[in-house]
């Protein structure tokens, strides 16, 4: 079914039309609240959210963009008006202050990174890397999961977060290097 | 030496691996970072580390949640809906 059906069946109020929504979407949306951070009842209510305001204004929906992209970006809003009062984004300078430390003036490392060597994931590394994770910021997490899981072009991503393509590249560099960074001192700190 | 001139560095190699659409680029420029990584055991283990993060990631995030809860959300979800 595509985009306009869909969207010409919840108009049409027709039979089915909002559970074929419900039952198509809650998936991805609640993944997508789950990995930017929230516990499981508050993805629950936020995807719940989600689906009311689409539903209240559909009007709004231009067909511009894929469904599941146009309401992973309410979510998205709807995340950042819950977290406003809740969280204050990590200070990204410092990250990158990181990064440019791990350097010499020349451009080699520093100091050679450490951590593992395996090209194979293995339950332990995941587990390290699922820890890690969690000190992402939403905004960083929001841009690895639609890249990474969503499968999403970098456009959509940019249009569903509201920020520049240059933008998009730093927060995915500076999500992967946080992440990196982490699994180094988890894997530093084992027996 | 002529190879520095056009041979990238490790801050340009972890920059360009972090930032992703790597195997989208040209490749006249992927050639260049993988003249380094050959070369460069430091870059290589950042390059295995960055393709397990990207591997763990979509695995954590795509198994969650369990079909058992997501089928109880949508049950849920719907009676809301209609509800309102």
């Amino acid at each position: 079914m595509t985009t306009e059906e869909e969207i010409r069946d919840l108009v049409q109020r027709k039979d089915g039309a909002i559970e074929r929504l419900v039952n198509t979407y809650t998936g991805p949306l609640l993944a997508g609240a789950l990995a930017i951070g929230f516990t499981k009842t508050d993805a629950e209510d936020l995807v719940q959210e989600t689906f009311v305001a689409f539903l209240g204004a559909m009007d709004r929906f231009e067909g511009r963009s894929k469904l599941k992209t146009y309401l992973f970006g309410i979510l998205y809003n709807k995340a950042k008006e819950m977290r406003k009062k809740q969280r204050r984004e990590v200070n990204l300078d410092e990250v990158q202050e990181d990064f440019e430390n791990r350097f010499d003036a020349r451009g080699g490392w520093s100091t050679p990174p450490q951590g593992p060597e395996e090209s194979v994931l293995s339950q332990e590394i995941r587990d390290m890397i699922e820890e890690c994770a969690k000190n992402l910021s939403p905004t960083q997490s929001a841009a690895f999961f639609l890249t990474e899981v969503s499968g999403e072009s970098p456009e959509e991503i940019c249009n569903t977060l509201g920020i520049r393509a240059t933008h998009l590249r730093v927060l995915l560099h500076r999500a992967r290097m946080n992440l990196r960074e982490c699994l180094e001192k988890h894997w530093g700190r084992r027996k | 030496m002529i190879m520095d001139r056009w041979m990238p560095s490790c801050r340009e190699v972890a920059q360009r691996l972090t930032e992703g659409g790597f195997e989208k680029l040209p490749w006249h420029r992927r050639l260049p970072v993988r003249m380094h990584l050959l070369m460069c055991e430091h870059c290589r283990r950042v390059a295995r580390q960055i393709v397990l993060i990207n591997q763990a990631l979509q695995r954590i995030w795509m198994e969650t949640p369990d079909p058992s809860t997501l089928d109880d959300v949508k049950r849920r979800i719907l009676d809301r809906l209609r509800r309102n």
